[in-house]
């Protein structure tokens, strides 16, 4: 199933891929550092007492409270970002690769 | 190194950077190092009074779903419309089918349960699934889609040696399958005892067989309706429980949380953790690493990228399935703390020995049947049913197509036999299962089988995940690198989940462990990426230096999709 070396065409769609897989794979990498690290903060909380996970932040709700709800919300959020920016930026673009592939 | 290459190499270091951020600050967590409490109080099961409304509701779903797959069994033409749907499912459907993978009884029943029992600890549960979505969505879905046909196993052995490496990986699917429907065929059993009052034998049997027929006549269509149709019921009858609740508290969360703290025993301490894991960093940490990487190594999950036309539709899936798991995930917050008030007083619902009726999973039907009536705990009860029985069709077709697929069709008959046999071999190896699940549930009647679930979720995210992971991103990996790294994973694991507390104590009876976690996934996880690394890199192999340079066509592929491979000159 594996082909070992590249054709020419091959190669230079790479270099046309290249740019754009290196701007979502940077966006995609900050985004889930920021939901990694949301995720470590909220397991370090639930290591805590009630001298930092509950910590008052809102009305009745701690911040361990705030953190989850933050958390859940963030995974939609941060969803809903990466496929609006892939629509936006990464779709036109391989599409035209793809037409260049199939036209020739 | 050619420039995709090196793209994906700095990616790749971009991920390992974040884990190691992960594993660090919870490893460096400061607390106490108790024992891993025991995860959900459970007492005794008590079979109920016959429940008309319940098996009403029941029956009605059955009668509809069983509609659907005569239907769905007239659209099945080929392998492709048996297994995957003919990639022809729309992106909300395939959505509301893994969001409903995801709904399952142990989660709605499990977490309420958890939540009123155990506080906030419960809700590491929710939040690593809502973690880990968002991060399949943007390291998975869309080259899995580009490069899989029909079972994640496709995906990995693009460029390595097919033939050993799908016997490894279908061994580790049908364990992750076989453990996990354990959990549900028991559950299955158990609950529809509690919530119908049908005999156990029963409730496995039915479970069994509409399962079969869903599978064996419907295929990925069928089992997908059933999903979104039981999604769809769960959804409703959820908010209507939050909704019912929120009234009580005049939609305010900060009156709601006021009331469920007066209310418990546990007091303010409700809202602070510490009632289930004791603040051990290490029991937290590896419950974390199991729920967020678990959820990307399950085969029946990572099946469902390919029942959608492109990478496109596959990003707009999870997108979709995040969002309703993330509102599921809220009124699951909701309806545990709102129960905590809503019961508090209630002698109906406890035992002579002032436990909860049913345990800790009943919480959530007792809350319904506190704010809806019998109607309302008739529906919830059949919705649970409905629950199990969509989980186990989607793990039933996955362990089918696995058999058929990757086993017979691949390794067995080299790829040398017609479409028609491949899904008549599915449809056996369907009927095969649902005996052989019938036969666990009926053998594991009454024992604690926790630890079944915990073993799927463990292999998913301390085997498969870094198999997967690497596979799709680093150029070195080497097939043997991938079957030590695989083989050796799996034994750790699993001689870990041996000596922890879910076998040794609840199973053998021991006082205590000798590995005092639960989930092994804060060992297991690493060793497998470990020896996978290493022996990849010592790989000095013919089958090596082809597996490297294969790394470039299927980069290739993973960006543009199969349908570039004929045109791009090969």
């Amino acid at each position: 199933m594996s082909h070992e070396t590249l054709t020419p065409n091959e190669t230079m769609l790479q270099e046309k891929l290249a740019p754009i897989v290196k701007r979502r794979l940077r966006v995609s990498g900050y985004l889930t550092a920021f939901l990694l690290g949301l995720y470590a903060f909220f397991a370090y909380l639930l290591s805590t007492g009630e001298e930092v996970a509950g910590v008052p932040v809102s009305g009745e709700l701690n911040l361990v409270v705030m953190t989850a709800i933050f958390a859940i919300v963030s995974g939609v959020v941060v969803s809903g970002y990466y496929s609006w920016w892939t629509k936006k930026n990464l779709d036109p673009v391989m599409e035209e690769i793809r037409e260049l592939v199939t036209n020739e | 190194m050619n420039k995709l290459q090196s793209v994906y190499a700095r990616g790749t270091s971009v991920y390992a950077l974040g884990l190691g951020l992960v594993f660090a600050l919870l490893i460096s967590a400061f607390g106490s190092l108790p024992a891993l409490a025991d995860g959900i109080d459970t007492s005794a099961v008590e079979k109920q009074a016959l429940n008309p409304i319940a098996i009403g509701t029941f029956l009605l779903f059955v009668v509809s779903t069983l509609a659907i797959t005569w239907w769905a069994a007239k659209k099945v033409h080929s392998r492709s419309d048996f297994l995957v749907a003919g990639g022809g499912l729309k992106p909300w459907q395939n959505g509301m089918a893994i969001a409903g993978d995801f709904m399952s009884a142990a989660t709605f029943l499990g977490i309420t349960g958890a939540l009123y029992f155990n506080g906030i600890d419960a809700y590491i549960l929710g939040v690593g699934i809502m973690i880990g979505w968002p991060i399949i969505l943007m390291v998975i879905a869309e080259r899995f889609r580009n490069l899989g046909r029909y079972t994640f196993i496709d995906v990995v052995i693009n460029r390595l040696e097919e033939r050993p490496v799908r016997i490894m990986a279908s061994c580790i699917s049908l364990g992750i399958i076989t453990f996990y429907l354990i959990a549900q065929m028991v559950g299955a059993g158990t609950l529809i005892q509690i919530l119908f009052g049908l005999e156990y034998v029963w409730a496995v049997m039915i479970v069994g067989v509409l399962m079969v027929v869903y599978v064996a006549f419907g295929g990925m269509v069928a089992t997908t309706w059933v999903q979104v149709i039981k999604a769809t019921l769960l959804l409703l009858g959820g908010s209507y429980l939050a909704i019912a609740i929120l009234v009580q508290t005049g939609f305010s969360f900060d009156t709601l949380v006021m009331k469920a703290t007066d209310a418990s025993p546990h007091g303010d301490g409700l809202l602070l953790p510490g009632h289930w894991f004791g603040r051990d960093p290490i029991a937290i940490a590896t419950v974390a690493l199991t729920m967020t990487f678990g959820v990307m190594g399950l085969p029946h999950i990572l099946m469902r990228f390919f029942t959608v036309k492109d990478a496109a539709d596959a990003r707009k899936s999870v997108f979709y399935a995040t969002s309703i798991m993330g509102y599921f995930y809220i009124l699951i917050l909701i309806i545990g703390l709102g129960s905590v008030f809503v019961l508090a007083g209630d002698p109906s619902i406890l035992t002579d020995t002032g436990a909860l009726k049913g345990g800790a999973n009943m919480v959530a039907v007792h809350v319904s049947r506190a704010l809806g009536g019998d109607i309302m705990y008739g529906f919830m009860a059949a919705v649970s049913f409905a629950t199990i029985l969509a989980v186990v069709a989607g793990l039933t077709l996955s362990g089918a197509a696995t058999i058929a697929h990757d086993l017979y069709a691949s390794v067995l008959a080299h790829k040398k036999i017609k479409e028609g046999t491949e899904v008549n071999v599915t449809r056996y190896s369907t009927i095969s299962i649902g005996i052989i699940s019938v036969l666990l549930g009926l053998a594991f009647e009454g024992q604690n089988v926790a630890v079944t679930a915990a073993i799927a979720l463990a292999i998913g995210a301390s085997v498969n995940f870094p198999i997967i992971l690497l596979s799709l991103y680093w150029g070195g990996l080497t097939t043997r690198g991938t079957l030590w790294g695989g083989y050796i994973g799996l034994i750790v694991c699993i001689l870990l989940i041996l000596i922890s507390p879910g076998v040794m104590v609840a199973v053998l009876g021991y006082s205590e462990a000798i590995f005092p976690y639960t989930y092994p996934t804060i060992i297991a996880m690493p060793v497998t990426f470990a020896v996978i690394i290493l022996v990849s890199k010592f790989d000095r192999s013919d089958r090596a230096r082809k597996d490297r340079n294969g790394f470039a066509h299927q980069s290739l592929i993973s960006e543009l999709g199969n349908e570039v491979e004929g045109a791009s000159g090969h």
